[in-house]
């Protein structure tokens, strides 16, 4: 069948079978590789993007649900300044990851933070348990969205210093 | 590999027309149930699967002052935004240790009761609540009990080609509450139960009391309830002690089988009714 | 179509493509112990084909440390999911359904599935140890207590699932893989192929965390994917779904350990009589490391006069069980620890006081070594410790309570302990070209200064470490330091990066290129190389009945403070707070360690709380039950390092925390429950009955 959807702001066809999950989809049709399909269960968070401005695990969709949908990923999300006080806070914290997790924890920061512009740590570490992975270390992820939070804040604000 | 026809129908009664044709059709809702326990490169499901994301009837909601009523397609998360204009505890509290965040934004209300194999966490609680489910099919729409879907067996018994339109939840609080998970943690499986205490005991007596506890079955005793109602708090030490003791004991008739943690649960349960 | 920029990452082997490239599905053993009759496929598509041992150009079979194991298992099989062929082709879904429909015809033998009694047919290693006269010691002692202990199954959980990719690359069989040890891989491909290393070009991929879980295995799925790109003469890429890594790659050992302590009348340590059973599923290749480590770590940092340990590793024809965050000293802290702070709270002692009154000081022998040299800073840790965490004064508030509740009380109640151990880096491995570590560094003429190692598989945060060691050396600044890739065309052996031996041992490598090149700078012509080459002695040896050469030299040391509450009503038991107090030597990146400290602590938790897997006896569900600790669930993770003292080395600490949590943790509900918890994960039913055995 033929998939009709809104990837990262460009209107998308692409043929599917109904066995095919979205991630797959994304990442193995579209080369958006920010996306893995890993676990396929819903727990490491590498397949996060949003859907109709949603946070969801595009593994646990099957692409014919993303019928129409609007689908931002990481490589959308990259061209927002939304993006880089992400990335500028995950730096500040000194947040480093192995690599394969840290386009799911920006994903999952960036998702807190419109819901929750200055979240507690212990809001914080709610959300990141949507990404599952050994190399974190609960404190320098909280520090790293919370000093996001500051970084958006002050972009915002137009305010100087933290 | 097998193929799946979708259809994406955008009225009620268009499923119940292909319900009616193809009653063994897969409704795909979120599909956070359907999809967590295959993590296979590929998803195959039914030879038919109706995809009711689009239809908006399903996604309403509608307050009155006695009752919250919900369209089975509204998300947890949607179900937890609702919290903030009052949703009787301890539903939001349950709702909320639904999972994690990306999986409360697909995972539904009407997907969640109408798990073919088990009660999932909000089953429980508004059994307890006594919440209502409209179910529609060929043959018409009814209102049923939420408590009447659990077969004789207690096992759950979700009628066959029938859409789970909405859910009526009584907003009616309560000051005594107990919501714990035993079992795995995790997703919901295996040995993993849900134990819900919902009553009332504002006026120095029991005004209103239902527990249920629930995971591969479902576990109430109405009587035992009534047995209850309308006594005067503290329950003497003796009588939670008996009253426990025949919970135990009822469950463990039932289920053919005796839980170490339901077992705490009660014993702890009578025991803060008798201080 | 590309809605946006996307770049491959080519050394990321999810993300590796080639043209033409064919997908490799394992067809696996349906029995756990027998004999393959037939191998029958179903029709298979145009551009899909069978893989077996007989397309194996070379031998079949891998070695590691003295175990061979075959590459795909032909007349016998060992283990349940024992790789025994592929189906490769252009689809993974559809090479996944065929592999699927492969009837393996078997006749099934009587497995060993038991361990904790076993065959002697089973034993793949055993060790004893001796020092006095334990049983005359037994016989005279005024107090005897025993226990048992038990270690669970993990899963790793590494960051990305088992595969390998292997093509032709001109005349080199050129393999992608994500391993810990890229010459035993090409090494290991050379054997299958039938050909020279030479011929075979490992470029290491991006590995992630690995928590020791890509020492051998790796190789394995090399081999397969290089044998099958030989035959089909295109690239071949295997990779893993999560769920069949889960169910089919190795696991941390299980073990069972004994321990029976006398004390004498002043409640002194007089003897231990310890058994240690380590089950290490099939083949077994780790065995004797690993019993190397929980050997030595079996009486954990105390002195003991009269001591028998008798030490098994045992194969079961089950998944091959290894190692995860160390080689097995885990196993030997928690039994040891748990064991002897039920002895002191029995004695109604402080644990921290009894066992700084029995600790292995310098000058005295373990197991007839020679003198320590250098024991456990134990005074200061625990002074740090208790500073920290308020743990004398809760300790003593917790028995109290203990003591005084009947047992029907609904209150939360709490206890707190204290465990000790060490991590020692530099004993094992020292065998099958695991000793021998290698670096070259080249000063350019541009001052770039180029690093080569194989080591450098661990990635960006060792790189880092290495870089601020050349730069303070040299005096470049890191930008201008560049790793090579750790290909092996590239970059020269360093072993199996484990053990915190790209720390302990790479950065001295890193440290003596560095000087060497200061040295000739300014007098020399640009580019200069230097290269470096460390064995790792095996200075460290068990004989007969004992060990000889000087224990705990290079030892990193660590004390945690876990204290933890339950709630009677349900079971639920809660970490509360954990402190940890470390002495790694000199640390080069302070926060980085204090950062890896706390995810290992997290991870460690894990195990106390909800992680354990029984390949045995569980099924394709147990994926989905399998859960790590949500980060939500941790409780206050404190962790401070000390000051080196003078030692100038850094140590590797990365495994002290699965040496230390399990049994500070098994300790604090020991204290709450009142009960003797003996095995991890505590889960609620657990805590429940031993609450109500109060």
């Amino acid at each position: 069948m033929i998939l009709g959807l809104n990837v990262n702001g460009e209107s998308v066809q692409v043929s599917i079978r109904s066995v095919d999950r979205l991630v797959d989809v994304l990442r193995g049709r579209l080369g958006l590789s920010s996306l893995a399909a890993d676990c396929r269960s819903g727990n490491c968070g590498r397949c996060l993007a949003f859907m109709d401005g949603r946070l969801v695990y595009t593994c646990m969709v099957p692409a014919f649900r993303a019928k129409d949908a609007q689908i931002v990923t990481l490589e959308g999300f990259a061209k927002t300044e939304k993006y880089d006080d992400i990335v500028a806070g995950f730096t500040a914290a000194g947040l480093t990851t192995c690599g394969f997790c840290l386009s799911g924890k920006i994903l999952a920061a960036a998702d807190l933070l419109e819901r929750d512009p200055m979240p507690s740590p212990e809001t914080v570490l709610h959300q990141m348990d949507a990404v599952r992975c050994r190399c974190s270390d609960p404190d320098t992820i909280s520090a790293g969205v919370i000093a996001a939070a500051k970084v958006r804040a002050a972009r915002l604000y137009h305010r100087v210093g933290k | 590999m097998l193929a799946s026809e979708v259809h994406y129908p955008e009225e009620i009664s268009q499923v119940l027309a292909l319900l009616e044709s193809t009653p063994d059709a897969l409704i795909f809702a979120g599909g956070t149930g359907i999809l967590r326990d295959r993590a296979d490169r590929i998803v195959e499901l039914p030879p038919t699967v109706l995809c009711i994301h689009k239809i908006a009837e399903l996604k309403r909601v509608n307050r009155t002052e006695r009752f919250l009523e919900v369209g089975s397609l509204v998300t947890i998360s949607a179900l937890l935004d609702l919290a903030a204009s009052g949703l009787p505890e301890p539903l939001p509290r349950v709702a909320s240790e639904i999972s994690v965040h990306p999986i409360r934004n697909m995972a539904t209300l009407g997907g969640n009761l109408a798990c073919p194999d088990r009660f999932m966490d909000l089953w429980p609680v508004l059994a307890c609540m006594d919440a209502s489910v409209e179910l529609r099919n060929a043959s018409g729409t009814r209102w049923v009990n939420l408590n009447r879907l659990a077969g004789p067996d207690g096992k759950p018994g979700f009628p066959r080609a029938t859409l789970l339109t909405r859910i009526r939840i009584p907003l009616e609080s309560a000051d005594f509450l107990v919501a714990e998970r035993t079992g795995a943690k995790g997703y919901p499986a295996g040995d993993s139960r849900r134990f819900i205490c919902i009553a009332n005991t504002g006026r120095g007596a029991i005004d209103s009391f239902r527990l249920a506890y629930a995971g591969t079955r479902f576990f109430r005793n109405r009587e035992l309830e009534a047995s209850l109602t309308g006594r005067k708090l503290p329950l003497p030490a003796k009588d939670a002690e008996l009253l426990g003791g025949q919970y135990i004991e009822s469950l463990s008739a039932e289920w053919g089988e005796t839980i170490f943690e339901y077992e705490a649960l009660i014993g702890s349960l009578f025991r803060r009714l008798s201080r | 179509m590309n809605p946006s920029a996307a770049v491959r990452d080519q050394r990321v082997l999810g993300e590796f493509s080639l043209k033409g490239m064919l997908y490799g599905s394992t067809i696996r053993s349906p029995i756990d112990r027998g004999k393959v009759l037939s191998v029958k496929a179903p029709p298979m598509p145009r551009g899909y084909r069978l893989i077996l041992s007989q397309d194996i150009p070379g031998k079949n079979r891998i070695q590691s440390f003295g175990t061979q194991i075959p590459i795909f298992a032909d007349a016998a099989v060992s283990y349940k999911g024992e790789a025994i062929g592929l189906v490769v082709g252009a689809d993974p879904a559809l090479a996944d359904e065929l592999a699927a429909g492969v009837l393996v015809e078997c006749e099934e033998e009587e497995p060993f599935l038991q361990w904790e009694s076993f065959a002697s047919s089973q034993v793949l290693a055993k060790r004893i140890a001796r020092q006095g006269d334990p049983e005359k010691a037994f016989a005279t002692a005024a107090r005897i207590d025993k226990g048992s202990y038990r270690n669970g199954s993990i899963e790793h959980f590494y960051s990305e699932p088992m595969g390998a990719a292997a093509w032709w690359d001109y005349d080199k069989m050129a393999v992608l893989c994500g391993t810990q040890w890229p010459y035993h891989v090409r090494d290991s491909v050379a054997i299958a192929l039938g050909c020279d290393p030479a011929d075979i070009s490992v470029r290491p991929a991006r590995l992630g965390l690995h928590l020791d879980g890509k020492l051998w295995y790796p190789s394995l799925v090399a081999c397969q994917a290089a044998v099958a790109a030989s035959v089909c003469g295109v690239p071949v890429k295997i990779l893993y779904t999560r769920k069949e890594d889960f169910l089919y790659s190795p696991k941390r050992a299980r073990s069972q350990i004994g321990i029976r302590s006398a004390l004498d009348s002043a409640g002194k340590l007089k003897a231990l009589d310890i058994r240690i059973v380590v089950n290490v599923g099939a083949y077994g290749p780790l065995a004797e490391e690993i019993l190397n480590q929980t050997m030595l770590a079996a009486t954990g940092i105390y002195a003991c006069p009269n001591v028998h340990i008798e030490g098994y590793a045992v194969a079961t024809n089950t998944l091959p069980l290894g190692a995860l965050g160390g080689l097995g000293a885990s196993h030997s802290y928690f039994a040891i620890e748990v064991h002897l702070n039920k002895v002191a709270q029995a004695l109604q002692e402080d644990p921290s006081d009894w066992k700084a009154a029995n600790l292995l000081r310098k000058g005295m022998s373990l197991f007839g070594s020679s003198p320590v040299v250098e024991e456990a800073p134990y005074d200061r840790i625990v002074r740090r410790l208790e500073a920290l965490s308020d743990y004398r004064r809760k300790y003593a508030s917790y028995e109290l309570v203990r003591k005084r509740d009947s047992g029907k009380s609904d209150s939360l109640i709490r206890g707190i302990t204290l465990a000790m151990a060490g991590q020692g880096g530099v004993f094992f491995l020292c065998g099958e070209g695991s000793n021998s570590y290698s670096l070259e560094a080249t000063l350019g003429k541009d001052l770039e200064l180029e690093l080569r190692t194989s080591a450098a598989v661990e990635g960006e945060e060792l790189a880092d470490l290495w870089r601020l060691t050349a730069s303070e050396i040299l005096g470049l600044s890191p930008e201008k330091i560049l790793i090579a890739p750790a290909d092996t065309d590239r970059a020269p052996n360093a072993g199996p990066i484990t053990m915190s031996r790209g720390v302990t041992v790479v950065n001295r490598l890193v440290e003596r290129c560095c000087k060497a090149i200061q040295k000739k700078r300014f007098r020399e012509a640009l580019p200069i190389t230097a290269r470096s080459v460390m064995r790792v002695s095996s200075h460290l040896r068990w004989t007969d009945d004992g060990l000889s050469g000087t224990p705990f030299e290079s030892t990193a040391w660590g004390g945690a403070v876990v204290e933890a509450e339950i709630d009677p009503r349900n079971g639920n038991v809660r970490p509360l707070g954990v402190w940890l107090v470390v002495d790694g030597g000199k640390t080069l990146q302070k926060e980085r360690t204090l950062a890896s400290l706390r995810s290992g602590t997290a991870d460690a938790l894990g195990i106390c709380v909800s992680e354990a897997f029984d390949p045995q006896s569980e099924g394709a569900d147990s994926y989905f039950r399998y859960s790590p600790l949500p980060l939500s669930s941790l409780p206050a993770i404190h962790v401070e390092l000390l000051d080196p003292d003078g030692r100038a080395q850094a140590r590797g600490v990365t495994e002290l925390p699965f040496d230390l949590i399990p049994a500070a943790f098994t300790g604090a509900v020991a204290q709450a429950a009142g009960g003797e918890p003996d095995s991890l994960p505590l889960n609620a039913a657990d805590i429940l009955r031993l609450l109500g055995g109060k």
